[in-house]
């Protein structure tokens, strides 16, 4: 059960690669909270099993795959996009983009600053806490899904932008 | 380049569906779409996959960025009554929008909580198949009816105290004692969220994983007892009785596991701070693990709060509305030991019920260096404060002993003008200029003396104005003693507090002046934490008595220095 320096660290540094891989199968955010804690518990436990030697990530992936996988078997939701293959594939791509990570989210800070006032208030209200696109939309007096629409140029526009910033610090 | 070969693997429909799914608006069917291109295309799976790495990222961007931030008045910083100041402590809550906010906020110690949609309630409903039952309550305030009974079952949802203890029972055993003011989010058998105030968390043998969430942490229990505080700031301190728990700091957005904590240590975690969490002692008595068996002196019938026989049930009958301030006939000696005050005018008053043990009796004197003042109070838990001003500040409503709130303003005289904030919001008044000005009055002070019993201190604790601005906590100048009576059922304390303590060393009282001030006794339980009953003397009987002491200053009596 005694967790390590070194553990208490590398969980610490791998919460939102977690988060990220939990929610792109789960897409909820409180349903990947939840799991991420339901990781992080079942982590602690095998913390003694930690291999200080071997990568994190992996390791822990496992642990959230787990989960995830009891998830949408409860909601028996078990489709071939999310079988072991999927998974696999999944977790790899997301331990690659873990080694990107922190570029990802300095480019990111920087696109958000690119972006007109308005926009970047409307991500600031959609991603408050607690705060649901339709009830969004109820208050602006929106459809939701036109609302969602407006949300997704401003994604597209930030994933375009956060691209172009990395490929161009790679060249 | 690889951008725009990227941007061309989505069509327009692709992105929008993408977009729904993240919005939580998608159909069944944009379910089985989804589903179909995620197994079918390998592309556009990874597209998806950035996608919600984004939508991930924002999401932790903007939770750092909105943590949950107080906003209302600053009643609960004032010490005063529990009844009132717990009126709706975290009614008035807002979405936080920036850490400067937060810390400003933390500076003004405001209290409140951010409050959910449909808020909470007093007490869930009750179902057929309850998820807690009430075993044992001690001295539960509420701010709705009907106060709960043991035995009251209850389904998942909010629940709100406003003072006193409650210990629930969940189904599978796991034990919740809520210490008010507080508000809990009941969420099944592992889970709940604290949103003020202190749980004490018991594991039954055996089980472990009950997760208690709060504005600032995560605490993931490992088969345990373990307490879990929310203070006015927002910041939490968790202590560990037994066993150990997992703490997730999650402010700034980001969960993180900074330590596991095991018997013995307790640590803080500050919503404002993004650095590690800080030590803090571990203390036994700091929070009520189980309720005692002996209640104290008894509360009397709640009864409604203009009633005015409800009042005087609850904080005695003023005896009087005036006190002789004299000078001593000899130094005074800060001994706990009154042997030179036997000329000092003093009031002398009893709770109704209580006969011998709910006495008091309070003395002033003054000379050209101080105030003195002194009280002897028949108490049958008597110097058990167990609250530590350093640790607990905002729970100072808590420090039962005896406080006083003086007016030095001579230039006010009497009655003195000044208004707390929820006196002005109450009745929908915006104070003027002027009414502001007089609330801010630094010549008003409330101090608050009590006996630490843990650390053997003897406390001072001083407001400013109406508007209980710059609290110190045992400031210099101040000189206190407490003495516990032969039989142990009473105590007395005798301060001597420096006019310049009080701002008014260039301005002091002199002969003649009349000036307000009003005694607030309080009495405690076995456990030092919970406060059962208080006496309020010395007071302007021409203010109504359903206006709190704390509430504005024409309440206070008038003290004529001699």
């Amino acid at each position: 059960m005694a967790a390590s320096a070194e553990f208490v660290t590398e969980l610490t540094r791998n919460q939102r690669q977690l988060h990220a891989f939990i929610l792109t199968m789960v897409w909820d955010f409180e349903e990947a909270d939840d799991l991420l804690q339901e990781t992080n518990l079942a982590l602690w436990r095998k913390a003694e099993e930690f291999d200080t030697t071997r990568e994190f990530l992996p390791w822990a992936m496992q642990f959230a795959r787990f989960q995830v996988k009891a998830w949408l078997k409860r909601r028996q939701r078990l489709p071939p996009a999310f079988n072991d293959a999927a998974i696999d594939r999944l977790m790899h791509r997301s331990i690659d983009a873990a080694r990107r990570g922190d570029a990802r989210r300095s480019a990111l800070e920087d696109c958000l600053q690119r972006l007109p006032d308005a926009q970047r208030q409307l991500l600031a209200r959609r991603y408050s806490p607690d705060v649901s696109v339709a009830e969004m939309a109820a208050q602006q007096g929106m459809n939701p899904a036109a609302l969602s629409q407006a949300l997704r140029r401003i994604r597209i526009a930030l994933m375009a932008c956060i691209e172009r910033k990395l490929s161009g610090a790679a060249s | 380049m690889k951008s725009r070969r990227q941007r061309d693997v989505l069509t327009d429909d692709q992105r929008d569906l993408f977009s729904r799914v993240a919005d939580g608006i998608q159909t069944e069917q944009d379910e089985e779409t989804l589903f179909t291109l995620l197994a079918e295309d390998q592309a556009v799976a990874e597209e998806f996959q950035k996608f919600m790495a984004l939508h991930a990222e924002l999401h932790w961007r903007y939770v750092a960025a909105a943590l949950p931030r107080p906003r209302g008045a600053a009643v609960d910083a004032t010490g005063a009554d529990m009844r009132n100041s717990a009126r709706r402590p975290w009614q008035m809550i807002g979405m936080a929008v920036a850490g400067g906010l937060l810390a400003m906020a933390t500076l003004l110690g405001f209290q409140a909580w951010r409050r959910e949609p449909g808020g909470p309630q007093a007490f869930p409903p009750t179902v057929s198949r309850p998820l807690a039952t009430v075993t044992s309550c001690r001295a539960v305030a509420a701010e709705e009816r009907p106060l709960p009974a043991v035995g009251t079952a209850m389904a998942a949802g909010r629940l709100e105290i406003a003072g006193g203890v409650m210990e629930l029972t969940l189904r599978n055993g796991v034990v919740i004692v809520l210490e008010g003011p507080a508000d809990i989010e009941l969420r099944d058998e592992l889970s709940a969220f604290l949103f003020g105030g202190t749980a004490v968390i018991r594991m039954p043998e055996g089980m472990d994983g009950f997760r208690l969430g709060t504005p600032a942490t995560e605490v993931l229990d490992l088969g345990t007892e373990f307490a879990v505080y929310v203070g006015a700031t927002l910041a939490t301190d968790v202590q560990v009785y037994d066993g150990a728990v997992i703490a997730a700091d999650r402010a700034g957005g980001n969960v993180r596991f900074p330590q596991r904590l095991v018997a013995g240590q307790a640590f803080r975690f500050r919503a404002d701070l993004l650095g590690e969490p800080e030590v803090i002692p571990y203390s036994e008595s700091r929070f009520v693990r189980r309720i005692p068996p002996d209640p104290g002196i008894v509360l009397p019938t709640e009864r409604q709060r203009t009633d005015t026989a409800g009042l005087a049930d609850q904080y005695g009958r003023p005896t009087r509305d005036a006190i002789e301030v004299r000078r001593p006939r000899e130094p005074i000696r800060i001994d706990g030991r009154l042997d030179e005050w036997g000329h000092a005018d003093r009031f002398a008053n009893r709770l109704d019920g209580e006969h011998e043990m709910g006495a008091a009796e309070g003395l002033m004197l003054y000379d050209d260096a101080a105030l003195y003042l002194a009280a002897h109070v028949r108490d049958p838990y008597p110097m058990r404060n167990a609250i530590d001003p350093q640790l607990d500040p905002d729970e100072s409503r808590k420090c039962y002993g005896v406080s006083v709130r003086v007016s030095t303003d001579r230039r006010m005289g009497w009655p003195a003008l000044g208004n707390a904030p929820v006196y002005f919001n109450s009745r929908r008044h915006e104070p003027t200029a002027d009414e502001r000005a007089a609330s801010e009055n630094r010549r008003l002070s409330h101090l608050f003396l009590w006996h630490h019993t843990p650390s053997g201190k003897t406390c001072l604790r001083r407001f400013q104005g109406m508007t209980f601005r710059q609290p110190q906590i045992n400031p210099a100048g101040y000189e206190g003693a407490f003495s516990l009576d032969d039989d142990g059922l009473g105590y007395t304390l005798e301060y001597a507090i420096s006019w310049s303590l009080l701002g008014c060393a260039d301005d002091p009282p002199r002969p003649g002046d009349d000036l307000a001030a009003v005694w607030q006794v309080s009495w405690g339980d076995a456990t030092g934490r919970l406060l059962r009953r208080h006496m309020v003397d010395v007071r302007n009987p021409h203010e109504p008595l359903r206006i709190h002491v704390w509430e504005r200053a024409a309440t206070w009596g008038r003290a004529e220095y001699q």
